[in-house]
C-alpha cells in the first residue's frame, strides 16, 4: 500500500474571513493525525478538502505526489471518508445500507454480515435504521471500516454517541489500518488518550 | 523553448489573464468610462433627433412607428445580453474567474431591465397597431419568456448566503438557459404559427426604407455602447464590494483623497 | 457496473418505503383537473377544447412538486457527499437517480392521464397519444427538473424558487406535447411533436446529467 499524503500552504475562507492559512504537513504510511481546535476552527472544513468534497481552497493537496484536483478520480478510489453526519438512509435496513457500501468497494454481502456481527448489531441488522439508536447507526456507519482497502481514512468526530462496547472493534480496525500500512485523519471531541495509539496532532485556530 | 517563445497565443493569454485582475479592469473602466459615455451620448442623441424629427412617415402605421428606434435596439440587447451573461458565467466556471462572476451578477439586472423595457414598448406599440395592450405574438411571448430566465437568474444567484456557490449555480443555470433559448425561441415561433397563423406580423426589418433605417441602426449601435457603460459602471460596484478590504483599493482611495 | 446496479436496486427499495412521495403528485394532478370545470362550469365542448392544454399544465405542475425531493434526503444525509467519491460512476447515479423518480413520479401520472382525459370529455381517439407524449415528455421534465432540484438543493427554502428557474424551461416540452394532444383530439396522428418530443428527452438525457452533476458538487462547497 503506498500512501503518502501531503498539504501544501493549504488556505480557506468562510465569508470573506480566513478560516485558516498556511497549512503544510506531511503524513506518511501508518500515521495517525487527530485534527484539533476550538467550535468553528475549522476542523470539519478541513477534512472536507482532503475528502475532496469542499475544492474551495487555496494551496494544494499531494496523494503519492499527484495534485488531488487533477488526478481526483485515482485519489477517491483510496479515500474512505465519513462525514459528521452518518449517510445512511433510515427507510433501509443496517444491511440494506451496508450492502451498497460493500458494492461500492467491491466487499462481497458475506463480508458485509460479518462486519455487522462484528459491530455486535446481528440481531439488529434486518430492521430499519430509524428504529435504532444514535449509538446503533452510528455502528452501522462505522461497519464500513472492517472492509475497506482504502489507504486514507478520513473520519469527522467517528466515537460520536458510541459506546465502549462499540469502540474496540473499531480501535481494533484502526490498529490494523496502520499496520497495514494506511493513513488516517480525524476529529474527535472525546481525547485521543481513549484511542491510545501513537498519533500526530495538527491544532487549528489562533493558538 | 517553443512554449516560452513569444507568439500570438501567449500574449493573448497574457491579455486575456488581465481582464481576470480587478486593480486593472478598475483603472482601465476608470479611463474607459467617460470616453464612452460621451461617444454614447452623441450616438443616441443624434439616433433619436433622427428618427423622431427627420425620418419620413410609415405608410401605414403614421408616426406611431417611431417608437422603433427604442423597442428594436432594446430587444437586440435583451437578447444579447443573455448571451453576454452566459458567456461571463461559463469564463467563471472554466477559469475560475471571480470578476466573470462579478460580470454574471452586474449583467443580470440590466438584461432584465431592457427586457421589461422592450416588452413594455412592444405593449405600447401594439395598442395602435393591433388594437391591445398584449397580443401573443411569437417575438412577444419569447420576450416575456427572456424576462423569466433572467428572473430565475437573479433569483437563484440571491438566494445563496455563500456568494461564490451562488454565483457557480447562477452561471450553470444561465448556460442551460443558453442551450435552451435557441429551442424556447423555435417552439414559440412554431406554437404562434399554429395558432393564430401570420396575419399579425409586423412589417419585417428587409423591407424598412433606407432613411429609415440609417437612424435605427445608429441607435443600435449607440444602445451598444450604452449596455457597455452599464455594465462597466455595474461592474465597478461589483468590484468596490467584494475588494473593499483589499490594499490596492485601500491605497487607491487614499491617493484621491 | 456492479456499483450502478447496486445504486439502483438501493434507490428501487427506498422509492418503494417512501411510496406516499409518488401518490402526491397523482392526487395533485387529480385535484388540479376536478378543479378546472368547478371553475369553468361544465359545458362539454368547451372542456374538451381546453383539456389538452388543462391536463399538460397540470402534469407539468405535478412533476414540478415532485423533483423538489429527488436530491433532498440525499443531501440532508449527506449521501451525496459519498455518492461524490464515486466519481465514475456519478454520470450514472444521477442518471438512475431520476430514472427512478420517473418512475414513481412520472410514470403515475401517465398510467392517470387516460382517466383524467375522460373527465375533460377529451375524445378517446386521443387518449393513446396522450400518455405517449406525456411518457416522453415527463422524461424530459424530471431531468429539466433534476437541473433544478440540484441547484437549489443546499438552501433551505428551495421550494418556490426551483418553479422560478425551472418553468420558462419547460415551455417547449410544454408547446409540442400539448399540440401533439390537441391534433391527435383532431383525428391527425401528431407524428412530427411526438418526434420533437423524444428527440428533447434524448437531448436532456444526455446533457441534463453534466449540469446535475457539477451543481451537486457546488452544492457541497457552500
Amino acid at each position: 500500500m503506498s500512501a503518502h499524503l501531503q498539504l501544501q500552504d493549504i488556505g480557506c475562507e468562510k465569508g470573506q474571513q480566513p478560516l485558516f492559512s498556511g497549512l503544510d504537513y506531511s503524513l506518511a504510511k501508518g500515521e495517525l493525525l487527530h485534527v484539533a481546535g476550538e467550535n468553528g476552527s475549522g476542523k470539519t472544513t478541513l477534512l472536507r478538502i482532503l475528502a475532496g468534497v469542499n475544492r474551495d481552497y487555496s494551496g494544494n493537496v499531494l496523494w503519492n505526489g499527484e495534485n488531488i484536483r487533477t488526478h481526483w478520480p485515482v485519489y477517491a478510489q483510496d479515500i474512505l471518508y465519513i462525514g459528521h453526519q452518518p449517510a445512511i438512509k433510515a427507510q433501509l435496513t443496517a444491511r440494506e445500507n451496508l450492502l451498497w457500501y460493500a458494492h461500492c468497494v467491491g466487499a462481497t454481502a458475506t463480508q458485509a454480515s460479518a462486519a455487522l456481527s462484528d459491530m455486535g448489531l446481528r440481531n439488529k441488522a434486518d430492521i430499519p435504521c430509524h428504529q435504532l439508536s444514535a449509538g446503533q447507526q452510528r455502528r452501522v456507519v462505522l461497519a464500513r471500516l472492517i472492509f475497506s482497502q482504502q489507504a486514507l481514512w478520513i473520519l469527522d468526530e467517528p466515537l460520536t454517541a458510541l459506546d465502549a462496547k462499540g469502540f474496540e472493534p473499531i480501535l481494533q480496525c484502526l490498529r490494523n489500518h496502520l499496520q497495514r500500512g494506511g493513513i488516517t485523519v480525524m476529529t474527535t471531541h472525546h481525547g485521543m488518550e481513549k484511542i491510545n495509539l501513537p498519533h500526530r496532532q495538527l491544532l487549528l485556530g489562533d493558538a | 523553448m517553443l512554449e516560452n517563445k513569444p507568439n500570438v497565443f501567449t500574449s493573448l493569454r497574457i491579455w486575456f489573464h488581465r481582464w481576470g485582475s480587478p486593480p486593472w479592469l478598475y483603472q482601465m473602466s476608470g479611463t474607459l468610462l467617460p470616453w464612452l459615455a460621451v461617444l454614447t451620448a452623441a450616438l443616441i442623441l443624434t439616433g433619436t433627433v433622427w428618427g423622431l424629427a427627420f425620418a419620413p412617415e410609415d405608410a401605414r402605421q403614421g408616426n406611431s412607428f417611431r417608437i422603433i428606434y427604442l423597442h428594436v435596439p432594446v430587444s437586440f440587447l435583451a437578447l444579447a445580453g443573455y448571451y453576454i451573461m452566459a458567456l461571463a458565467g461559463c469564463i467563471g466556471l472554466v477559469w475560475r474567474m471571480k470578476v466573470a462572476f462579478w460580470a454574471l451578477r452586474a449583467a443580470a439586472p440590466i438584461g432584465a431591465a431592457l427586457t421589461f423595457i422592450a416588452l413594455a414598448t412592444g405593449s405600447i406599440w401594439g395598442k395602435p397597431t393591433w388594437g391591445t395592450w398584449w397580443e401573443w405574438d411569437a417575438r412577444i411571448t419569447s420576450m416575456l419568456i427572456l424576462f423569466f430566465l433572467y428572473l430565475g437568474v437573479m433569483a437563484l444567484a440571491n438566494a445563496y448566503q455563500n456568494r461564490d456557490s451562488g454565483n457557480r449555480a447562477a452561471s450553470m443555470l444561465a448556460i442551460v438557459g443558453m442551450v435552451n433559448i435557441p429551442i424556447i425561441y423555435k417552439s414559440v415561433d412554431w406554437w404562434n404559427t399554429l395558432h393564430q397563423g401570420a396575419s399579425l406580423k409586423l412589417t419585417s426589418a428587409p423591407t424598412i426604407h433606407g432613411s429609415m433605417l440609417y437612424p435605427l441602426l445608429i441607435m443600435i449601435a449607440g444602445f451598444y455602447l450604452f449596455y457597455a457603460l452599464l455594465l462597466l459602471l455595474n461592474l465597478r460596484c461589483e468590484i468596490l464590494t467584494h475588494e473593499r478590504n483589499s490594499r490596492w483599493l485601500q491605497d487607491l482611495l487614499r491617493v484621491k483623497g | 457496473m456492479n456499483i450502478l446496479l447496486a445504486t439502483f436496486h438501493r434507490e428501487w427499495q427506498l422509492a418503494w418505503r417512501n411510496l406516499a412521495d409518488a401518490v402526491n403528485p397523482v392526487a395533485f394532478f387529480l385535484m388540479v383537473i376536478a378543479l378546472v370545470p368547478l371553475g369553468t362550469g361544465t359545458d362539454k365542448t368547451l372542456l374538451a377544447a381546453i383539456a389538452p392544454g388543462i391536463l399538460w399544465v397540470a402534469a407539468l405542475l405535478a412533476s414540478l412538486l415532485s423533483v423538489d425531493m429527488l436530491f433532498r434526503r440525499d443531501y440532508d444525509d449527506s449521501t451525496l457527499e459519498q455518492y461524490l467519491l464515486l466519481p465514475d460512476c456519478l454520470y450514472g447515479i444521477v442518471w438512475i437517480k431520476v430514472l427512478v423518480h420517473w418512475l414513481f413520479s412520472g410514470l403515475p401520472l401517465v398510467l392517470i392521464s387516460p382517466l383524467l382525459g375522460m373527465m375533460l370529455s377529451l375524445p378517446p381517439v386521443a387518449m393513446p397519444v396522450l400518455m405517449l407524449s406525456l411518457a416522453l415528455g415527463t422524461i424530459s421534465l424530471s431531468l429539466i427538473g433534476a437541473i433544478g432540484a440540484a441547484l437549489t438543493v443546499s438552501l433551505r427554502r428551495g421550494g418556490l424558487l426551483i418553479a422560478v428557474i425551472v418553468l420558462p424551461l419547460y415551455i417547449p416540452v410544454l408547446i409540442f406535447g400539448a399540440s401533439a394532444t390537441a391534433q391527435a383530439a383532431g383525428g391527425i396522428f401528431p407524428a412530427g411533436q411526438l418526434a420533437i418530443l423524444g428527440a428533447c428527452a434524448l437531448f436532456a438525457l444526455g446533457l441534463s446529467p453534466l449540469v446535475v452533476m457539477a451543481g451537486l458538487k457546488n452544492a457541497l462547497e457552500s
